[in-house]
């Protein structure tokens, strides 16, 4: 008995490696061929031909929509929505992961489904609703308008719907981290003589920084890249509400295919370093965490 | 420092996790909670570190309602089973955050902490370890630092959850023996929480031992070992076998044959006997109960072996030197030299 | 900002807490949600009650609401059920096998997540449209035309339920890696018979995530599928967009009502998969 186990250890040379070695080289062969051939058309090709586009009129086309006043005005309305929407649900993020992993309370599960909400709302509702609360005819619309404070169609809406869109992009990992991590951190940090504030800033954010950077991360990616929603709040003026993604529309709605690639371009890079930057921090986080959209 | 526990009662939902819990620990006692888990001995010692806040019944810190004291007012030092190392601080770091924590007249000076620190650090036998971050540390190391933090700050109360579960057979009696010499340097009131009987009476000056909730015995080691109060301590602390009897008149029988057995206060009628192995001697002659061998495993130095009480009245496990002649299927005789026959308010459903 | 809960919220009656700043970080959490959540979906909710039984049904039955919702939901219904079949396939053979370009592909997979749904719009109109070079070419080879029709939707959709699909189901594939296999094959079970009895079984709740999440998504998607769709009315004019036609020509209670709609549909999409993942659980024992 003793023996055979010897035996069969030593005879598993490939015992780390996965047994699915044990697929033909044909069925393997065939399997990677459909993976690349399903990759590349759905996704390696759409990718390739944004910036196969953009450069097909020559650098310079490429170069002067790049600067062009609509497009810098563009990059700027994105950049100042950015900055608005991630350092909110960011606090937003920890404050709700806070409250949801440190107590028990009656409600949790609602809380947890309001949070989960945006990913079952069309981005089109998203704006949608915005626009019944802050429109002429919407609950806050009027008395806001009598203030002088414009939502619709400026800059405050389209916060607003990217925040809609994106918050359980920082709040998710943020909650399923500190679930993992428990508290047993913060309470030895207190029975230490810590206050709230020194073990909150000292001991939990520390414990989730890569987490709350990954979610920052993504949660910029999508800023930078909302289009239903904000579409539907912007009203689309030129030079004014048009953010990166409606300047792109705006530009291949108008023929000037080459300047909207040429915009989208810069988007598309964004995007893959986004990806890059993801792909090094998943490495810091425990599974489980990673992955915005997947449910718990 | 003293601490006394009235009725402290914690219930979730409709689970009462610690019932009726009285206590009175004396400054300076290494006190060890024991119970298997479920017992409610984590809820209890979270209880008293302030960890848990609702509650029936009193906690006093030296008198004074801890309710009253905030988790920083308490001077607790905590130590958790997976010891709850800050990750992203040093060793140096972690053992200093207490000290650093403090505030107005209480704070120290970064030379004074630095001191205080490396004391602390030749204490617990870490030195040249105080750059490393706690991912850089062994089990047994971990737990020695999260020892450190908790002492740094002078805590009245130490306690401990589990505090060698996460550690492997050799570390644990290394460092069990290292923890004793420890408290018995600084003289700290001192309670931890173990599923682990043999740690409990190696270590424990006082050991109370849980079940469901509910104090089964609290007592010293000895007396656990030797007197254990009710039928869930004998079964919990060391081996024991269980064999049906009839009491009549204080006097215990098996079958038509009276056993050997001390005082019983029992009344007449069916009853359990309790045994460990050391209860049970072969014998020639009279007085005593048909077996045959059924199982035998080395422990130590000598061998226990599994008996069947012929007839099928239940089985019995004894000692036997490891080099006697005996095989399964072996049948002898054997006798009862000791053994409890538990009261009915005594007894519990067996685990 | 003090993270301790404040004495007077403390002698509410509440239970103490040893934790701080429960009443600051749970009623901070409350407010932004209700201001950013609740309220807009609350607004939805009055908005589509002003709607009678007859207005709803005068609403829904518009022929051009009808074939937006049929679009949306149909062609998410095929993406997802092409996304099932090849994301395992993808997701198998990234676990499993060693090849050329692997590491890139599995990158890939995220592009349609991270890449601007615009950009991936205007990106595979241009390659699809029946001028586009592969439009063109399957409009030659095969006479079917891909964009401006429902296909086009479908194909969008296929882009954007991908990650979904192959994200969701990797971790449980390399979970499943090695030991269940291995034990399998020790106790000398074919390679179908694993594929049959090991891989597919553990694979099922994984893959109705997938399905799921793939729908869901593709249900609502807007920026990816108008470049491509053309959106003719009746014919390949999406449902979210006509949320939009309807709030240009001031029809609240129009846009309302494809809104309820969508938003029922793919919210009772997550509940079923969060009921069923919990059911799951419950017979595998964990809880």
């Amino acid at each position: 008995m003793r023996d055979d186990l010897v035996l069969s250890a030593g005879d598993r040379p490939d015992v780390k490696q996965p047994a699915s070695g044990g697929d033909g080289p044909l069925l393997r062969f065939f399997l990677i061929l459909i993976t690349w051939f399903f990759l590349s058309i759905i996704v390696l090709l759409p990718l390739g031909v944004v910036f196969a586009e953009a450069f097909a009129r020559g650098s310079s086309v490429f170069l002067s929509s790049l600067v062009s006043r609509d497009t810098l005005y563009a990059l700027g309305l994105t950049l100042t929505v950015t900055a608005f929407v991630v350092p909110a649900n960011m606090i937003f993020g920890l404050s709700a992961a806070w409250a949801l992993t440190k107590f028990d309370f009656p409600g949790k599960p609602i809380l947890l489904t309001l949070i989960d909400l945006p990913f079952a709302v069309s981005p089109v509702v998203a704006g949608y609703v915005l626009v019944l609360v802050f429109g002429p005819s919407g609950w806050l619309g009027p008395v806001l308008s009598e203030l002088g404070v414009k939502v619709l169609f400026s800059t405050p809406g389209i916060v607003l719907a990217t925040i809609f869109v994106t918050f359980p992009m920082i709040a998710r990992p943020l909650i399923a981290l500190m679930e993992s991590q428990g508290c047993e951190d913060e309470e030895t940090a207190l029975s230490l003589g810590a206050g709230g504030l020194r073990t909150f800033l000292t001991v939990t954010l520390p414990n989730v920084r890569w987490a709350l950077l990954y979610g920052g991360l993504l949660c910029t990616a999508r800023s930078f890249g909302e289009f239903g929603a904000v579409s539907v709040v912007s009203g689309h003026i030129r030079g004014l509400t048009n953010t990166m993604p409606l300047h792109v529309e705006a530009l291949y709605n108008d023929n000037k295919v080459a300047a909207a690639f040429a915009v989208a371009s810069l988007l598309a890079s964004l995007a893959v370093i986004t990806l890059i930057f993801k792909f090094v921090l998943e490495r810091r986080l425990p599974d489980g965490v990673q992955g915005p959209e997947r449910l718990r | 420092m003293k601490l006394q526990l009235e009725s402290v009662t914690r219930r979730f939902g409709h689970r009462t996790v610690v019932d009726q819990v009285s206590l009175d620990i004396m400054s300076g006692q290494l006190v060890g909670v024991l119970g298997p888990s479920g017992s409610g001995k984590t809820t209890l010692l979270r209880l008293i570190a302030g960890l848990e806040t609702s509650y029936e019944g009193r906690i006093l810190f030296d008198g004074l309602d801890a309710s009253q004291l905030s988790l920083q007012a308490r001077g607790v030092g905590l130590v958790f089973q997976q010891y709850a190392l800050f990750r992203h601080m040093r060793v140096f770091e972690n053992v200093a955050f207490g000290l650093r924590a403090r505030s107005g007249k209480s704070r120290l000076s970064s030379v004074e902490i630095r001191r205080r620190v490396n004391e602390l650090i030749h204490l617990v036998q870490l030195e040249g370890f105080e750059d490393r971050f706690p991912g850089q540390l062994s089990g047994g190391q971990k737990q020695r630092v999260a020892l450190a933090r908790a002492l740094a700050v002078e805590p009245r109360l130490l306690l401990l959850d589990e505090p060698f579960g996460a550690l492997d057979a050799m570390v644990r009696r290394d460092l069990r023996r290292w923890l004793r010499s420890v408290h018995e340097r600084t003289g700290r009131t001192t309670i931890f929480v173990t599923h682990d009987q043999e740690e409990a009476l190696e270590l424990a000056d006082r050991v109370i031992v849980m079940n469901a909730g509910r104090v089964e015995q609290d007592a010293d080691p000895d007396r656990i070992y030797d007197d254990p109060a009710s039928s869930f301590v004998f079964e919990f602390i060391g081996e024991a076998s269980r064999v049906p009897v009839q009491i009549r008149d204080g006097l215990v029988w098996f079958r038509d044959r009276k056993l050997i057995s001390p005082r019983v206060e029992a009344p007449d009628g069916p009853a359990v006997l309790h045994l460990r192995p050391e209860h049970v001697r072969r014998v020639e002659g009279e007085g005593s109960i048909d077996v045959s061998v059924v199982a035998g495993r080395r422990i130590g130095p000598r061998r226990r072996l599994g008996l069947e009480i012929r007839g099928g009245f239940g089985r019995l496990e004894m000692d036997a030197d490891a080099a006697a002649p005996i095989r399964i299927g072996d049948q002898f005789r054997v006798e009862i030299t000791g053994g409890r026959v538990y009261a009915p308010s005594q007894l519990r459903p067996p685990q | 900002m003090n993270l301790q809960a404040s004495p007077s919220l403390r002698s509410a009656g509440r239970p103490r807490r040893s934790m701080p700043g429960f009443g600051l970080s749970l009623g901070y959490s409350t407010v932004y949600l209700s201001f950013v959540v609740l309220l807009p979906m609350a607004a939805l909710a009055a908005s589509a009650a002003r709607l009678d039984f007859e207005g709803w049904i005068k609403v829904l039955s518009d022929d051009r609401v009808i074939s937006a919702l049929k679009l949306s939901f149909g062609s998410a219904l095929f993406a997802a059920c092409v996304n099932l079949v090849f994301g395992p396939v993808c997701a198998y053979a990234l676990v499993h096998f060693r090849f050329p370009g692997r590491r890139a592909l599995d990158a890939l997979v995220d592009i349609p997540f991270a890449l601007p749904t615009a950009v991936a719009g205007i990106a595979l109109a241009s390659l699809y449209a029946p001028s586009g070079p592969m439009g063109k070419a399957i409009l030659e080879l095969f006479g079917v035309q891909v964009g401006y029709t429902p296909l086009g939707v479908t194909l969008a959709l296929i882009f954007v339920g991908l990650p979904f699909a192959v994200r969701t189901l990797q971790p449980v594939l390399r979970d499943l890696d090695g030991e269940a296999e291995l034990a399998a094959a020790l106790l000398g079970a074919d390679r179908p018979r694993i594929w049959r009895r090991v891989i597919i079984p553990s694979l099922a709740p994984a893959m109705v995530t997938a399905f799921a999440l793939s729908f869901a998504r593709g249900a609502g998607e807007y920026g990816s599928v108008i470049f491509i769709a053309g959106n003719f009315p009746r014919l390949s004019e999406i449902a979210p967009l006509l949320i939009i036609i309807r709030l240009e020509e001031n029809n609240y209670a129009g846009a309302s009502a494809i809104a309820v709609v969508m938003l029922l549909v793919s919210l009772s999409c997550l509940v079923l998969i969060n009921l069923f993942q919990a059911l799951i659980r419950r017979r595998l024992g964990y809880a």
